[in-house]
C-alpha cells in the first residue's frame, strides 16, 4: 500500500486523482478509464442523475466500496440553486459530499466566488463535506477554509480549455497558505500539467475533459495516474529550485571582518 | 489546529542532523536557491553556513529592499509600570529585586505621551510588567485611549491575557501586541521563569493566537537571545510564524531579535549570542521570511544597529527610556534593561537619511479598527 495517503473530509485516500464522469464516448469506456486510473473518487453532475431511478444511472455501475462518488452542482447559477441541488442529493441518500460549482455564465463556466461562499457557508454548517470549485483566488480560498470546507479546488485554466496551470502564481500562494487539501480543478490538459501541479505541492488533481475526450481515454487515464505519481514523488523527494544570484553587497563589507 | 498540533506534524529528529551536521557543500546548494523550505532553512542555520555569511547577508539585504524599499519605521516604547509578580531570572524587573516600583497615573501617562509626541513619533508601544493587580486591563485600556488621542498606531507589550481582554484593548484603539516566548526550549523556560503567571509555558505560547482572536492586527514575536541555543529558537520562531500566518491570514506577524546585553547584565547568560551569530540569524530569517517586518530595539549598540539597518531590519526604536516616566516626569524607578544606543529620534533620522533610507514615522490610520465581524464565519 502506498505510504503517502491524503486525508479529505476525514477519509483516507491513496489515489490523488479525481475523475469526472461526463463527455465519455460510452459508459463502458468511462468505467474502464476509472479503473485504469486507480482513482478513488469520481464526480458526477447531479442534474444528470435520475434520483428516482438510481439503478438506471451510470452511478449504479460504480463500485461504491472502492470509489467515493462526489456529486457536483454543475449547472447551478447561484447559491440558492446549488443549495437546493445539494440538499436533494443528501435527502435521497446519495451523498454528504458535494463539489460546489456555481457558474452563472454558461459560456466560460467561471465560478462565482461570492455565491460560492454563501452556499458553502450554509452547506458546511448543515453537515455537508463541501469541496468548492473556485477561481484561483487565495483570499477566497482562505475564507472557504475558515468556514469549514474540506478542500478548495482552484482552477488552473478555464474549464475545458486544457490550458494547464495558467493561474500558477495564485495556485502557489493557495498551496502555501492552506491547511485543507488543495485540489487543482479545471484546465489540466496533459499528464505533464498534472505532474507539475503535484510537484508544486497540490494534494490532488481533478480531471475530466483531458481523459474523456482523448482518442484513447483508458490510455490517457493511465498516463495521468503515472504523471500524478511521478509529480508527487518529485515533490516529496525535494526538487531543485531555480537559482538566485547572491552577490556580495558593498554596504555589508564589514561582515567579512566579523 | 493549535500551534502545538502544528509542530507535531514535523519530525524534529529530521531537523537535528541538518542543523548539526550540514556540510559547506550542503549549504552552498541552498544559498543559490530562489526560495527555500523549512528544511533548507535548518541547513542555513548550521555552523557550516557561517563561511557563506557575506552571500547570505547580501541576499537578506536584497530581499529586504525588494519587499520594503529603503525605508525605516520608527517607534517609541513607553513603560507604564514596572510592577511585576513574575520571577524571570534574567530580568531587571523581576519580583525579588528591590527596586522602586512605579505604575504611572493616567495624568502621568498623558504627560509622557505628550512628550513622546513632541519628540516626533507617531507609533507608540505601551509596556508593563506582569502585575494585573497594579496594572489591570482597565488601566491599560485607559492608557491606550490616552495614547490614541495622540498617536495613530498604538501597540502593547503587556502580560498575556485572554482574547476577551485583547478585544477590549483592541476596541479601545490598540492595533498591535508584542509577546516574546523568551525561549521555546521547555526545560530552559522552566529554569528561567520561577514564579508567577509567566511560569506557564503553554499559556504564553498561545498568546499570539489569543491576541489575533481578540482582533489585534499585528503581533510581534521573538525569543530572548542568550537563553537557549539560538539555532533551535530560530527554527521554532520560523515554524511559529508559518503557523500564525496560515491561520490568522488577515493579520500581520513581525519578528524581534531581543538579545541579553552581556555587558550590562549581571545574569550569567547560558548561551551568549555573538554579533556574528546575530548577523547569521537575522540574515537567514530574512531569507526564509522575506516579507516579515523585523524589529530591533535600543538594547543593541549604536554601531551595530547602524549595520543592521542596512541588513534586514525594518523597524527601530530611538531615544528609548525603559523606566516608567522616563521621558517627561522622571521618576527614580529603574529600567528593565540598559539602553545601549542612546541617540534620540532626530539624530537617528539624519543617520538613516545619510544611508539613503527614508524614515517612516506615520504608517497607520486612526480609522483602522480591529479585525472583527465576519471572523471565522
Amino acid at each position: 500500500m502506498n505510504k503517502d495517503p491524503f486525508y479529505l473530509g476525514g477519509v483516507e485516500f491513496h489515489s490523488r486523482l479525481i475523475l469526472g464522469t461526463g463527455k465519455y464516448p460510452s459508459g463502458e469506456i468511462m468505467l474502464k478509464s476509472i479503473e485504469a486510473s486507480g482513482c478513488q473518487m469520481v464526480t458526477a453532475a447531479l442534474r444528470r442523475v435520475d434520483l428516482d431511478n438510481p439503478q438506471d444511472d451510470i452511478l449504479s455501475r460504480i463500485d461504491k466500496n472502492k470509489i467515493v462518488v462526489l456529486p457536483n452542482t454543475s449547472g447551478a447559477r447561484n447559491s440558492k440553486e446549488a443549495i437546493k441541488i445539494a440538499e436533494i442529493s443528501m435527502a435521497s441518500g446519495l451523498s454528504e459530499w458535494v463539489k460546489l460549482e456555481i457558474t452563472p455564465d454558461p459560456r466560460f463556466l467561471l465560478p462565482d466566488g461570492e455565491e460560492t461562499l454563501i452556499a458553502a457557508k450554509y452547506l458546511a454548517k448543515n453537515g455537508f463535506k463541501v469541496m468548492p470549485y473556485i477561481n484561483a483566488d487565495p483570499i477566497l480560498a482562505k475564507k472557504l477554509e475558515d468556514i469549514g470546507c474540506v478542500s478548495v479546488m482552484p482552477l488552473g485554466a478555464p474549464i475545458g480549455t486544457n490550458g494547464g496551470l495558467q493561474t500558477l502564481s495564485m495556485i502557489k500562494i493557495i498551496i502555501k497558505q492552506s491547511f485543507v487539501p488543495v485540489i487543482i480543478d479545471a484546465g489540466i490538459g496533459k499528464p505533464s500539467d498534472a505532474a507539475f501541479a503535484m510537484e508544486l505541492g497540490a494534494s490532488a488533481v481533478m480531471i475530466n475533459t483531458a481523459v474523456a475526450t482523448a482518442k484513447d481515454p483508458v490510455g490517457m487515464s493511465t498516463a495521468f495516474k503515472l504523471a500524478i505519481d511521478a509529480g508527487r514523488k518529485g515533490y516529496l523527494s525535494g526538487l531543485p529550485s531555480e537559482k538566485d544570484e547572491a552577490e556580495a553587497s558593498s554596504p555589508l563589507d564589514w561582515i567579512k571582518d566579523l | 489546529m493549535s500551534f502545538s498540533d502544528y509542530l507535531k506534524q514535523f519530525d524534529f529528529l529530521k531537523f537535528v542532523p541538518l542543523i548539526e551536521n550540514s556540510t559547506a557543500a550542503d549549504v552552498e546548494k541552498i544559498v543559490e536557491k530562489r526560495s527555500i523550505d523549512i528544511y533548507d532553512f535548518a541547513v542555513l542555520l548550521s555552523n557550516s553556513a557561517e563561511r557563506f555569511l557575506p552571500a547570505l547577508a547580501a541576499k537578506a539585504r536584497s530581499y529586504t529592499i525588494r519587499r520594503f524599499g529603503k525605508t525605516m519605521s520608527f517607534y517609541a516604547p513607553l513603560y507604564l509600570s514596572n510592577e511585576c509578580d513574575n520571577l524571570c531570572v534574567y530580568c531587571g524587573y523581576h519580583n525579588a529585586r528591590r527596586i522602586e516600583r512605579v505604575t504611572l497615573s493616567l495624568e502621568q501617562v498623558r504627560s509622557e505621551v505628550q512628550k513622546i509626541k513632541e519628540i516626533g513619533f507617531d507609533s507608540i508601544l505601551l509596556l508593563t510588567g506582569e502585575s494585573p493587580k497594579k496594572a489591570d486591563v482597565n488601566y491599560i485600556k485607559d492608557c491606550v485611549k490616552i495614547a490614541k488621542e495622540y498617536f495613530t498606531y498604538v501597540a502593547l507589550e503587556v502580560y498575556p491575557m485572554s482574547s476577551e481582554n485583547y478585544q477590549t484593548l483592541s476596541e479601545a484603539g490598540a492595533s498591535g501586541l508584542t509577546v516574546y516566548q523568551e525561549t521555546y526550549d521547555k526545560e530552559v523556560y522552566k529554569k528561567m521563569h520561577l514564579k508567577g503567571a509567566k511560569s506557564d509555558y503553554q499559556y504564553r505560547l498561545d498568546t499570539p493566537e489569543r491576541a489575533f482572536i481578540g482582533g489585534l492586527r499585528k503581533v510581534g514575536i521573538g525569543a530572548l537571545l542568550g537563553l537557549s541555543d539560538w539555532r533551535y529558537e530560530a527554527l521554532h520562531l520560523a515554524l511559529h510564524i508559518d503557523y500564525l500566518r496560515k491561520k490568522y491570514w488577515r493579520q500581520e506577524v513581525s519578528l524581534s531579535f531581543p538579545r541579553i546585553n552581556p555587558v550590562t547584565s549581571s545574569f550569567k547568560i547560558p548561551n551568549p549570542v555573538t554579533d556574528k551569530e546575530m548577523i547569521h540569524l537575522i540574515s537567514v530569517m530574512r531569507i526564509y521570511l522575506d516579507d516579515v517586518p523585523f524589529f530591533i530595539s535600543t538594547r543593541e549598540r549604536a554601531d551595530f544597529r547602524d549595520k543592521l539597518v542596512e541588513l534586514a531590519v525594518t523597524h527601530i526604536s530611538a531615544g528609548s527610556k525603559t523606566t516608567p516616566g522616563g521621558y517627561a516626569i522622571k521618576t527614580e524607578a529603574q529600567g528593565q534593561f540598559d539602553v545601549s544606543d542612546k541617540r534620540e529620534l532626530k539624530e537617528m533620522i539624519s543617520i538613516i537619511r545619510t544611508k539613503g533610507y527614508d524614515p517612516v514615522i506615520k504608517d497607520w490610520d486612526v480609522n483602522f479598527m480591529g479585525v472583527f465581524g465576519d471572523y471565522n464565519g
